[in-house]
């Protein structure tokens, strides 16, 4: 089962963390064979190369259409330089990439296999800090196009050398632009040698203009491909890979607005979030074996019965399960406890019970996601993504912004709702095609599930059958309000003041007679929130919720949000909280001993002492820590 | 000379020279010619025709390409006619081409340096040694320097044999016309290569007075600004197709002159702003239409200037939400004066009412106004200081946040150092108001109440 590349493969789909090489490398000597034998660790490293063979082929799907455009533009303009080349302009691509992408470089590579294999196989990727200067810039493109050839140092020679080849591309991810006399020496070239450039700017298409002087804009003929927002590439991580029943593990509330915090508000780093999850991940698997029970379904089973009976205490120890534990009666309660076996059994329930639970809440997320996007003013927020926040936190069905958008759905006209059933209806359908082969329900279970109201797979065949139902009746409803005595009233209108009132409230009386339309509508809202009311509970409340929800935020937190300035003052005003050592034991952060490292002995000195420090008394201060027995520090040579 | 004339038109005077001054067989070339003028004005090509027409032996180097000496040098030993002799020095190039002398006598050979401005960069011997290199080598060599700068600009700490001079006027109106008017055939293929035409059409658009009505259109806007060969007719090109595609559509009939120019004008106009400035307008219908991209294909004048207006531009600009914070602090410290920080970032700043008249009416002079005299440095605790406090929200001092600084100093947002060092470094915001109006826009953050010169 155990194979040593796979997780280093991993690493190799994100090589630009730098954190993460690190990561690897001890990963893959100590890790693997310290804990390979290990459940929690098996079942980790399963999940984590799940994950991962999920985010390439997201991955791969997301750049395709833009690679492709690239590439046949590349084709394009190969025909087109003759036209050019008498002018002596540089055919030239810029990708727009956005800003603090840091999978360009992923982006990159795959543009460039993709190159290589339908275009030119000469290609160059010079990265801006590889190139600091022309002679290293012109070396670097010219050995990456001829790697055959030894003899790099003459660049007339490998010019010469390189104009062989019919048609050379360069893909050159530049982001300083700091070359222009690189740009002119293609231009000169160019009659002889079909060269196509390709930037990646990180914002915008000025940023070229800027930086290049009229002389060498004039020499590119740019032409501009905008690359996916990368926001909009997390969501897609996150809906499609991370907010799914089939996740193997899934974030809580309060962690998942951290990691998604991180990215909006500091770095919109798509990697920099996979691998704060990745952290998630390694924290809550850690030496645990409880979490060998997360995964697949299927295994579920046969999982729980390799439990210990050590495991089997670390999960009554669980918070969750003590409301479980007081709505039994005393004969369970104490079954629970002593037989292992019995436990067992009821573990094996409740946490099926979980999986159906997530499939409905996943579901139910969606459609709420479904129903609620098109309303004005976006009260609950646009994606799953935020969605899955608030329900995660709190229960949404209490939440005034759920109310109010219950009411807004209860306002949208025939078409609007015919259309958004139906998108919803896709979305049900999607979730059943994905599972159908899947979790086959043993007998006892479905008996299970029709006493909580069934969760899970038969919830969700009801939602649909209700949508279809639902949908059908809309349609063919009516929306004509039937009122028949209104007709007479027209005649008199120019009547009196008094008669127009009267007609007015009868007006207002009227509207309450709804359509047949208004009926179903309101009764499909009403039935909207039933559903959303059942399934849309918050995690926190399931019965071992903790073995497949990560909750423990603070835990994680200083490693995927670091503070610099914070540890600083922890090392130096707490050095034990890093050194580990017995003799630097404070009994407060505010009192010293000798024991301690100078320099935060000198730190803590210092912040007794107000804005101003007298250098001399800081010293003496000092000195009269260190060695108090002394009379006179100040003519002790050490010091001074 | 005739054919000189044809390949290189306008220029008879200057072949005239060149040709007087290389061509007699039997004379020696003189040492050094040096050649001016600005960019596309024809020089190089002029010296080209000449030397293969006169069939002199010669090698061309463009400075550009030689960031070290060394390759400039085993560049000229190309004329050996072998590569890959090694050649450091000046002396060992001079040695070298001494050796030559056995095998050719005293055969003319021409060195030509173009964009020779480079040269400025290099060593200082290096310059005065070719501008007299004939008299370092027995060789019947001349050196001909391409500059777009005149000889003035060249500075020479001893004196220097002083080459002989020559100087490209830039073309005039009617020289322009002249030339461009002879690739009335490529505009016309460029234009069937864009459009599908009818062939009656065709005829009219083959013509070569509609041609010229359009040049003459096409210069009297561009000729102001632009003096460059090249950028005209590129622009000349793109604009050409415009001229015809009403009479394409036979809105307009080809003989209709005027109302064709009230046609082009605006367009001429707004094309101006794109000067130097390509991005491919290429019909890309081949390209698999993305609905993202598909706002590129058809992508007009109008289109392209959106992409350079500064605030769609500071719009498009994606930023995480501190860095946005970061950058409006970096604007705000680049554009207060320190001393006034308190009053403007502190809830309780202190009775400061009286100051306050005097104060307006030194801030009224438009010519003390900050944000009229250019950003100031500041360092990184003053930015944090003001970052902290137009941020509502309590957040700490993370990495990312310092990471941030680093971007927005990569991003060319910010002028500074990449590494942030809390003692040294020095920043200073290097955006607009108007872009930074448009950044604050989209956080919901009034600029003006924090910047002095408006209180």
């Amino acid at each position: 089962m155990e194979s040593t590349t796979s997780v280093s493969k991993g690493v190799f789909l994100f090589p630009n963390g730098y954190n993460n090489g690190k990561k690897s490398k001890k990963k893959s000597s100590i890790f693997e064979s310290t804990f390979s034998n290990e459940q929690w660790y098996r079942t980790f490293k399963m999940n984590w190369d799940e994950v991962e063979d999920q985010l390439r082929i997201l991955h791969e799907m997301t750049h395709s259409v833009l690679l492709n455009d690239i590439v046949s533009y590349l084709k394009i303009s190969q025909q087109g330089c003759e036209l050019n080349s008498c002018d002596k302009i540089i055919p030239c691509i810029t990708l727009l990439t956005g800003v603090n992408q840091p999978d360009h470089v992923d982006q990159f590579k795959s543009l460039i296999g993709l190159i290589r294999e339908d275009v030119s196989p000469h290609v160059a990727m010079v990265n801006s800090q590889d190139a600091p200067t022309l002679k290293h810039l012109v070396e670097n493109t010219v050995w990456q196009l001829i790697n055959d050839d030894n003899l790099v140092g003459d660049l007339e020679d490998s010019f010469d050398e390189s104009s062989k080849p019919k048609l050379k591309k360069k893909s050159l991810y530049h982001e300083d632009f700091t070359e222009l006399d690189f740009v002119m020496i293609i231009s000169s070239y160019i009659s002889t040698l079909p060269i196509v450039l390709i930037f990646g700017v990180a914002t915008s298409v000025s940023a070229l203009h800027k930086s290049f002087p009229y002389q060498v804009s004039s020499k590119l003929l740019i032409k501009v491909f905008h690359s996916q927002p990368s926001h909009v590439y997390m969501n897609q991580v996150l809906e499609n890979i991370f907010l799914t029943h089939s996740s193997p593990f899934h974030l809580s509330g309060k962690a998942f607005e951290l990691l998604t915090d991180v990215f909006l508000f500091y770095d919109f780093s798509v990697t920099g979030i996979i691998q704060s999850i990745k952290y998630c991940m390694m924290d809550f698997f850690y030496a645990d074996n409880i979490k060998s029970l997360c995964g697949d379904r299927e295994k579920l089973n046969a999982k729980i019965s390799k439990l210990t009976s050590d495991d089997l205490e670390n999960i009554r120890r669980l918070l969750s399960f003590r409301p479980f534990l007081e709505v039994q009666d005393c004969q369970t309660k104490i079954g629970l406890f002593e037989d292992d076996n019995f436990f067992k059994e009821v573990l094996q329930e409740e946490l099926h019970k979980l999986h159906d639970y997530l499939f409905s809440f996943y579901l139910s997320l969606r459609l709420l996601a479904v129903f609620v996007k098109d309303l004005p003013k976006n009260v609950m927020g646009k994606s799953v993504r935020e969605i899955y926040a608030k329900c995660a936190t709190e229960h949404i069905v209490k939440t005034e912004a759920f109310k109010e958008s219950m009411q807004l759905i209860n306002f949208q006209s025939k078409v609007q709702l015919l259309e958004t059933i139906k998108s919803a209806i896709k979305v049900v359908n999607n979730a059943l095609q994905s599972t159908s082969p899947g979790p086959l329900r043993s007998p006892t279970k479905n008996m299970l599930n029709k006493s909580i109201n069934s969760l899970g797979e038969e919830f969700v065949k009801n939602i649909k059958i209700h949508f279809v139902i639902f949908w059908r009746q809309i349609e063919n409803a009516s929306t004509e309000v039937t009122v028949l005595e209104e007709d007479d009233d027209d005649f008199d209108l120019r009547g009196s003041r008094h008669k127009l009132k009267e007609k007015l409230l009868k007006a207002t009386r009227v509207d309450r007679i709804q359509s047949e339309f208004m009926m179903i509508r309101s009764r499909f809202v009403n039935y909207l929130e039933e559903i959303f009311e059942k399934s849309l509970l918050p995690p926190h409340t399931q019965t071992f919720h903790e073995i497949l929800f990560f909750t423990e935020v603070s835990n994680v937190k200083k490693q995927i949000v670091g503070a610099p300035r914070g540890a600083l003052h922890v090392a130096l005003s707490n050095p034990q909280c890093y050194l580990q050592c017995k003799c630097c034991t404070l009994p407060s952060l505010e009192s010293v001993s000798d024991t301690i490292p100078d320099v935060s002995l000198a730190y803590k000195l210092h912040r007794e002492c107000g804005k101003h420090i007298n250098l001399y008394d800081w010293l003496q201060a000092f000195a009269a820590i260190l060695c108090p027995d002394s009379e006179d520090p100040a003519h002790d040579p050490n010091i001074q | 000379m005739e054919e000189l004339y044809n390949i290189v038109p306008c220029r008879e005077s200057q072949l005239n020279d060149l040709v007087e001054l290389l061509g007699d067989n039997g004379e020696t070339l003189p040492c050094s010619i040096f050649i001016s003028g600005s960019l596309a004005t024809g020089k190089t090509l002029c010296v080209n025709t000449v030397l293969d027409y006169l069939n002199l032996k010669y090698v061309l180097i463009d400075c550009i390409e030689c960031y070290s000496a060394k390759i400039m040098f085993e560049e000229i030993l190309r004329i050996q006619g072998d590569q890959g002799t090694k050649c450091d020095t000046l002396s060992d190039l001079i040695n070298n081409l001494n050796r030559l002398s056995d095998k050719i006598k005293y055969d003319p050979i021409v060195l030509v340096f173009d964009r020779a401005e480079r040269l400025r960069c290099m060593d200082h011997s290096i310059i005065s040694a070719f501008l007299r290199l004939r008299e370092l080598c027995c060789l019947n060599i001349c050196t001909i320097f391409i500059s777009q700068l005149v000889y003035d600009n060249f500075y020479f700490k001893m004196g220097v044999r002083e080459p002989i001079q020559l100087y490209f006027p830039n073309y005039t109106k009617e020289e322009l016309l002249k030339i461009i008017l002879l690739k009335h055939d490529a505009f016309v293929y460029y234009l069937k290569h864009n459009y599908e035409i009818d062939s009656d059409i065709n005829q009219e658009l083959e013509k070569p007075e509609l041609f010229a009505n359009f040049l003459n259109a096409f210069l009297s806007v561009f000729y102001r600004p632009c003096r460059d060969l090249i950028e005209l007719q590129h622009m000349a090109k793109v604009n050409f197709v415009k001229y015809c595609e009403p009479i394409i559509k036979k809105e307009i009939n080809a003989s209709d002159l005027s109302k064709l120019w009230r046609h082009i004008a605006p367009i001429l106009k707004t094309s101006l702003e794109l000067l130097y400035l390509r991005i491919s307008t290429q019909n890309t219908t081949e390209i698999s239409n993305d609905k993202e991209n598909d706002i590129q294909p058809n992508c007009d004048f109008e289109n392209t200037l959106q992409l350079l207006s500064t605030k769609t531009f500071a719009q498009s600009f994606e930023l995480p939400y501190y860095a946005k914070f970061l950058l409006i602090a970096a604007y705000l410290a680049s554009y207060n004066p320190p001393k006034e920080d308190k009053r403007l970032f502190m809830k309780n700043h202190g009775k400061q009412r009286k100051r306050l008249q005097q104060v307006r009416a030194k801030a009224k002079i438009t010519e003390k106004l900050n944000t009229q005299l250019g950003p100031k440095v500041f360092n990184l605790d003053r930015l944090l200081a003001i970052f902290y406090a137009i941020l509502e929200e309590k957040i700490g001092l993370t990495s990312n946040l310092l990471a941030q600084i680093a971007t927005l100093v990569e991003l060319k947002l910010i002028a500074g150092n990449k590494e942030v060092d809390l003692d040294s470094s020095k920043y200073k915001c290097i955006v607009g108001y108007d872009f930074i109006s448009a950044v604050a826009q989209t956080v919901g953050f009034n600029v003006r109440k924090y910047l002095y010169d408006f209180i």
